[in-house]
């Protein structure tokens, strides 16, 4: 089990948030908000192995999976990408990214991986994701 | 990202892994070992997750998982409590404010009726919430439950409200959750009715007053009536209720309007909570006077259920009382979703034969979560239009007609799997899209098969998934399919399934009397079932050859000695596949018919 603090403790946050430099409609905000008197969910960690650069959160309908990423999003201060509004295929993720958040900004880099210079976050860690400083540093 | 499993029903299977491989490479999972945290969240019910997580694994890339739970006791009263706020500085009502204005008094009423729910569905009268809620945590737990509850729990007197819950008996969760948004309902009624009674009645002569009855406003149909009026724009040709004097209706529909759009179960045109659409959609479906009200009748308007319409459905009406087959399919995909929130596994038989038509929904396992027990929702069918049309994904479902059956639809990819078997006269595939054999969650098995006289697959173009498990036992076939047709191997007797239907739908004629037993009349039998049809005729002459069935005067007995040496049971016809016991009956049957021509 974890609570919903314990799991954002576990993912790096942005120190603000990225800038849109082109609409992408509804697909991509960088501005959600969790909904008024959010009460966090409980979660169950089915596996969580070194080196996942994914995480996955599943849930059954109706459990509160938008209301989640909402709220996740905000704490983080990612973007949020609404798939229902997106396109969805090959190279449609970093696409989308590349597009919204610009091919030369801070976010992504270009070979269209997620990367961030050293910068201290929310609770004053650094952390990158870049492929050449594939690290996570206190 | 949210929403993947809306994204992966809109653009299928194929587009849907091309995406999560670019979210491989975007996370910089692709690149190889790191001591990185993850950087990308995908948010996704069950269905696609499964599909992600072979993704990872086809590509050896670690994965974390985590699973949303259903929120425990303390959550669950923070959600209630949340709710009330946001309703409170939504509409400013009084009532919305109980829970700070009455605190002691609404925390009984809160854990009283809580503590209900969680005898009911333990089926524990004793059961208490300290020390039971985790075994009842996916109900009571459960956020749309908990809203339906949150918002009968605003009363203007909790102990009042409390005293009147005391008398209440609910047999299931589903007639408690019917119960509780009752008194939502019934709260709405009793403020519009208290309001508007008066000012109408100034309006009418004294010697006409008889003629409105305070108690028959606004009342739960016509609620639901005027919800989906609004929410679906359609438009209300002869709005309730009907017995209103002329004069009066212009100043009722104009309040009942504004009292309308301002209902708890609605925001604007949408409904808030899928517990309040699906109650509200299963009540007008199953109601004449609905049908009569609304310009079309309301399942036209039937998109997307959720998991209690089903449910609510099978509350709504009795045993005998068939439902429509162009509902079917929501039926359906109600009950699956509702069992997948207790990962539940689900079987589900559809038969479509003209006089002998039901669909069978069962929950196979139970889960650790919820003390429940194998179930079964039986639900004749009836207006059989001769060609049914199923638009969306099959999964674990058994479709047998003497019609045609249409799968998927031209605009979206179509997924069949895993336990798919459809028998039908003809089928037709629109799809331009179809999977295969796909595995879902861990019970996951694959099994497609696809049995006519003739199979059409005009616009089909793409075909993929576990296709070693795909099975096509069809007369005539595209070209494009011939690889997947079988034949049945040499020396076996052939059955056609549709022996098996008649020799269902024979048995299950049979009914237990007083006197005779498991008995049918020859005329009921001849009417219903054989309609002249030989096949039936030859399967029942060999059933009272074998002496599993006797005749006496004008009635057929079921002789339980003879159904015993036959070697099966009534049982091994309550399924949607022949047991082997009855496939050997069966083939007995076309021995004894071939060796008598």
């Amino acid at each position: 089990m974890m609570n919903f603090n314990q799991l954002t403790k576990r993912l790096p946050s942005l120190q603000e948030q990225p800038e849109i430099v082109m609409n992408q409609d509804k697909a991509l905000t960088t501005t959600p908000a969790r909904l008024q008197g959010f009460v966090a969910p409980t979660l169950d960690v089915v596996d969580w192995p070194d080196g996942a650069t994914v995480l996955l959160v599943e849930a059954a309908g109706a459990v509160g999976k938008t209301t989640a990423a909402e709220a996740l999003a905000e704490e983080l201060n990612w973007p949020l990408v609404l798939a229902q509004y997106a396109r969805v295929g090959s190279y449609t993720l970093s696409g989308l990214i590349q597009d919204a958040l610009g091919f030369n900004g801070s976010y992504i880099d270009s070979t269209g991986r997620i990367y961030k210079p050293l910068r201290a976050g929310k609770r004053g860690w650094l952390w990158t994701l870049s492929m050449r400083h594939c690290s996570v540093s206190a | 990202v949210d929403s993947l499993d809306e994204a992966l029903f809109r653009v299928g299977v194929e587009n849907f892994l091309a995406f999560i491989e670019n979210t491989q490479n975007v996370s910089g999972g692709r690149a190889g070992a790191s001591n990185r945290e993850p950087s990308v969240i995908l948010m996704s019910r069950t269905e696609a997750a499964e599909l992600i997580r072979l993704s990872f694994t086809d590509a050896e890339i670690p994965l974390a998982i985590v699973r949303l739970s259903f929120f425990d006791r303390t959550n669950s009263q923070r959600y209630i409590s949340s709710y009330l706020d946001r309703r409170f500085g939504e509409t400013g009502d009084a009532v919305y404010n109980v829970h700070r204005a009455s605190p002691q008094p609404f925390a009984r009423l809160r854990d009283d009726r809580l503590t209900q729910m969680i005898q009911v569905i333990s089926r524990n009268p004793s059961a208490s919430l300290a020390d039971d809620w985790e075994k009842t945590r996916a109900f009571v737990g459960y956020a749309p439950v908990l809203t339906a509850l949150a918002e009968s729990l605003a009363v203007a007197n909790p102990a009042a409200e409390r005293a009147n819950l005391a008398s209440a008996k609910s047999e299931s969760e589903r007639v408690l959750l019917a119960e509780i948004i009752d008194r939502i309902v019934t709260r709405e009624h009793l403020k519009f009715s208290g309001q508007i009674y008066p000012v109408l009645t100034t309006n009418l002569p004294a010697s006409s007053l008889d003629s409105v009855e305070p108690d028959s406003l606004y009342l739960v149909l016509e609620q639901a009536i005027r919800l989906l009026s609004h929410v679906d724009k359609n438009a209300l040709v002869s709005p309730p209720p009907t017995k209103l004097p002329r004069e009066l209706r212009e100043h009722y529909e104009g309040s009942a309007y504004q009292f309308m759009t301002n209902h708890p179960f609605i925001q604007g045109r949408h409904f808030t909570n899928t517990v309040f659409e699906d109650y509200t959609r299963a009540l007008t479906v199953t109601s004449m006077e609905s049908a009569a009200a609304l310009q079309s009748r309301p399942e036209r308007y039937l998109e997307q259920v959720g998991p209690f319409f089903t449910e609510f459905l099978r509350s709504f009406l009795t045993e005998a009382e068939a439902i429509p087959e162009a509902l079917a399919e929501y039926v359906i995909r109600s009950w699956n979703q509702s069992r997948e929130v207790l990962r539940q596994k689900t079987q589900v038989t559809l038969q479509l034969i003209s006089g002998n038509s039901w669909l069978t929904l069962k929950a196979l396992d139970s889960d650790e979560l919820l003390a429940t027990e194998e179930r079964t929702l039986d639900f004749p069918v009836s207006d059989l239009s001769g060609a049914l049309h199923l638009k969306g994904n099959l999964r674990n479902i058994t479709v047998i007609s003497d019609g045609g059956i249409i799968l998927g639809s031209t605009k979206e990819p179509l997924m069949l799997g895993p336990n798919v078997l459809v028998a039908a006269s003809e089928i037709d595939v629109q799809s331009e899209q179809v999977t295969v054999g796909w595995r879902y969650g861990e019970y996951g098995e694959s099994g497609v098969v696809l049995a006519s006289e003739s199979l059409a697959a005009d616009k089909l173009s793409h075909l993929d998934g576990d296709l070693a498990s795909f099975g096509l036992f069809c007369g005539s076939v595209p070209p494009r399919l011939q690889p997947y047709k079988r034949t049945l191997s040499s020396g076996a007797v052939h059955i056609p399934f549709a022996d098996y239907i008649d020799l269902r739908a024979i048995l299950t004629n049979f009914r237990s009397t007083i006197h005779m037993g498991l008995s049918t009349s020859k005329v009921r039998l001849a009417n219903q079932v054989i309609k002249n049809s030989p096949q039936r005729q030859i399967v029942l002459n060999y059933l009272i050859t074998c002496g599993v069935v006797s005749e006496s005067g004008t009635w057929y007995r079921l002789e339980p000695a003879g159904l015993s040496s036959a070697g099966f049971s009534l049982n091994d016809l309550k399924d949607g596949e022949p047991s082997h016991e009855v496939l050997h009956f069966l083939a007995a049957c076309r021995n004894s018919w071939s060796g008598s021509q």
